[in-house]
């Protein structure tokens, strides 16, 4: 018992000096002489060769004395050069891994031969800046990697690249490659080209493709996941215990002691039937129950500071790999956010940035993110300046792809239209990444906010950047709803999902073909019954009509329901697995008179319809 | 020796295991949720958690009309879910030796091994078996 509340403990705090050091590192970048910040690091690395050595894991002492050494080496020198901070972050990321070995109690993996592949000493190393590493592609993402070995006899091999690359484009889209075609432009390259290609043709077609040209000596597909695996442990769910600050927990105490006076009171008024005072024991039930789920709250919140540095991480890596410039602004990291939503948001923010990175930003730029909190909400932004969507050529796609009709593409609003992006058809579309400075992947992101009950909103200016900004409910558990009934049965949708609940007299419908539709502030939108949509027996005319107003598939709609019953807040529970599989209904909620009202998610009802 | 809980749905006489029996509820409200395959008629609130039912005669291709009269609600480790039955009978005690397996059969869904219960054939319901099918059910979606 005590030693794996110790192990606990070594895990958490190792984790924490861990990360301290990850962020030290990348602010030390554009800052390599801060020595408070060399020192700091100093400091981390030997808290974790400390801890480690006390716990007797040998191997993480061993990686953490040798980076010590190193840093004390730094210190020496009052400098860090680039390509050492870049070493360090390896070395952070190796024992990351050590410390999944541990928590998962495997022996730990040996650091000799890692240790082996840094130089013995640290001297003052200039900068190269880029081609320092010459192949090595992300190796995160998505899309399959084929290296490209040229014979050593070719002459130009930067031209015969250029054109393969130019062939590969035809396969699909090239998500990035090493050198890049501006490298390649410039010359002096290697006989060797990796390329990340997005591609629905089969690995052996690209093959034989490939195969046609003579120069080839050698076509690999080195394997993705494997790599990705190997070089960044996912961070995500494991941190199973959390820190309560003792002012808090002194908090649950008192509230505790009140809770139990309460109870006294109520069993001394039930004793005498003093009714009267009934009403005031019970108010000051509610009073203190209202009281504890506040701070209860409080404890599972956590602020976007570990998320901020994992970001600042990526842009790091990814500017580092590209040899783009990029400034990386945080801005509101001590917003706090249930830590389910945080877990669940790490992963698409991530992609986020990447994007920005890859296909935001075109040489220098900045990339900013930003947490507001705005009333019961929570805001997050991810901004960059780079060249922005074309909203022409999204149109253009989305004709192409059926997604839009000519009359909806000409009346459609450059707000709906950039949502269009987030539609799974359209990411993977043939050169999508390229043209419109965004798309891989959003519909993951989309998807990933929508289920813990945001939204996404895109704005966009070619030439001026990209915006995108989510909308997120503080916590998971408890959301207000607006619940609605239909067919006797009452429902309920996230209040966030809502853009307005209105009420329409029955003339102000108009039909355009077998679409009814209604106007809604300047614009015309479509109405939808619900009871259709849930295959429910047609109901008696309605006057007035109660309408939600909300988003379906990014465009405005008008949902017609039997009435507008009122909002409130819920506690929320998923179902149990396999039903939290059902579309149309992301959970439920029971009501104080024991009814349960179910969650309603429209927009998987509608994605099904679209499958079929 | 194991101890059966035996229910009727439509004509058959089916079984379970009491150690896979959580509590049996009766005149319960089951409230219909949206996007719902068929064979989930809705859920209960059970001691504050949302449990769902599931229409066993539809499930089981009987003829479907007054459901769920007795809910079997399931151990947690099935979910948990609650099972919408016509009768709900005294639990029995048998010998092991007196089940046989029976062959996959096409036909009789849902049954692993048959029990001849004083010249009644009792048939032992396989949760193992409803548990993947309703992995697949709720996938697709209703309609």
């Amino acid at each position: 018992m005590a030693a794996s509340k110790f192990k606990e403990m070594f895990l958490t705090e190792a984790a924490e000096h861990l990360q301290k050091m990850v962020d030290i590192l990348v602010q030390l970048d554009s800052d390599p002489e801060d020595r408070e910040g060399i020192d700091a690091l100093f400091r981390e690395a030997h808290s974790i060769k400390g801890m480690a050595a006390t716990m007797e894991h040998h191997q993480m002492a061993k990686l953490a004395h040798h980076l010590e050494d190193r840093l004390d080496d730094c210190r020496q020198l009052g400098r860090i050069s680039g390509v050492e901070i870049d070493r360090l972050l390896d070395a952070a990321d190796v024992l990351e891994l050590l410390l999944d070995d541990i928590r998962n109690e495997q022996p730990e993996r040996s650091v000799e031969s890692f240790i082996a592949t840094l130089p013995k000493t640290i001297e003052a190393e200039v900068d190269t800046g880029e081609g320092e590493k010459s192949v090595d592609l992300a190796v995160n993402g998505c899309g399959q990697l084929i290296e490209l070995r040229l014979r050593e006899t070719v002459a130009a091999p930067e031209a015969r690249f250029l054109v393969l690359l130019k062939r590969l484009a035809d396969f699909g889209t090239i998500l990035e490659s090493t050198p890049s075609a501006d490298d390649l432009m410039q010359g002096g390259c290697s006989n060797q080209l990796l390329v990340r290609l997005d591609s629905d043709m089969a690995q052996d077609e690209i093959h034989r493709e490939l195969l046609k040209y003579t120069e080839l000596q050698e076509v690999s597909f080195p394997d993705n996941a494997e790599k990705e695996k190997a070089k960044r442990p996912e961070k995500g769910t494991k941190d199973k215990t959390v820190r309560v600050s003792t002012e808090l927990l002194d908090h649950f105490i008192n509230l505790t002691g009140e809770l139990i006076t309460n109870r006294n009171q109520l069993q001394n008024i039930l004793k005498e039937r003093n009714w009267k005072e009934l009403e005031d024991g019970i108010g000051q039930l509610a009073r203190l129950v209202k009281n504890l789920h506040h701070q209860v709250l409080q404890v599972r919140m956590v602020s976007l500071e570990g998320l901020a540095g994992r970001l600042s991480r990526t842009v790091h890596d990814l500017s580092r790999r590209h040899g783009k410039e990029i400034i990386f602004q945080v801005d509101g990291a001590d917003i706090e956010l249930d830590r389910a939503i945080v877990e669940e948001l790490t992963a698409p923010l991530v992609h986020m940035v990447r994007n920005a990175v890859d296909h935001g930003i075109e040489q220098s730029g900045t990339i900013s993110v930003k947490a507001w909190r705005e009333r019961a909400q929570v805001l997050v932004q991810v901004a960059d300046d780079g060249r922005g969507m074309d909203a022409e050529k999204i149109r253009q796609q989305a004709l192409e792809k059926g997604l839009l009709n000519a009359v909806q593409a000409k009346t459609i609003r450059d707000y709906d239209l950039f949502q269009l992006i987030c539609q799974p058809g359209f990411s993977t579309a043939t050169g999508m990444g390229e043209t419109s400075g965004r798309g891989v992947g959003m519909d993951v992101v989309k998807t990933a906010v929508e289920q813990v009950g945001g939204i996404l909103l895109i704005d966009s200016i070619p030439g001026e950047g990209t915006k995108i900004t989510l909308k997120l409910p503080l916590s998971l558990a408890i959301i207000r709803v607006l619940i609605v009934e239909c067919d006797g049965t009452r429902m309920a949708m996230p209040i966030t999902r809502v853009v307005q609940s209105v009420e329409i007299a029955p003339d102000e419908v108009q039909s355009s073909g077998k679409q009814l539709m209604v106007h809604y502030q300047d614009e015309m939108l479509p109405m939808l019954s619900l009871r259709k949509i849930l295959k429910l027996p047609q109901g008696a005319p309605l006057d007035p009509i109660p309408l939600v107003i909300t988003e379906l598939m990014g465009r405005k709609v008008g949902l017609v329901v039997d009435r507008l019953v009122g909002q409130r807040e819920v506690f929320v529970q998923r179902l149990p697995a396999p039903f939290d599989q059902i579309r149309g209904c992301s959970g439920g909620t029971i009501l104080g008179d024991g009814e349960i009202v179910f969650l309603l998610d429209l927009q998987s009802l509608f994605e099904r319809r679209r499958e079929k | 020796m194991k101890q059966l809980l035996p229910f009727k749905v439509g004509y058959e006489t089916y079984a379970l295991e009491l150690v896979e029996v959580q509590e049996v509820v009766e005149d319960q409200m089951i409230h219909p949720f949206p996007g719902s395959p068929n064979v989930v008629a809705g859920a209960i609130g059970f001691h504050g958690r949302i449990v769902p039912v599931l229409d066993l005669a539809r499930l089981l291709g009987f003829p479907t009309g007054k459901m769920g009269q007795r809910l079997i609600v399931l151990v947690n480790r099935r979910g948990p879910v609650a099972l919408g039955v016509d009768q709900v009978r005294a639990i029995i005690s048998v010998e092991i030796n007196q089940t046989s397996q029976i062959d996959d059969d096409a036909e009789r869904k849902y049954i692993h091994e048959v029990i001849n219960w004083g010249g009644e054939m009792v048939s032992l319901f396989d949760l193992d078996q409803l548990q993947v099918n309703l992995e697949s059910l709720c996938n697709q979606g209703g309609g």
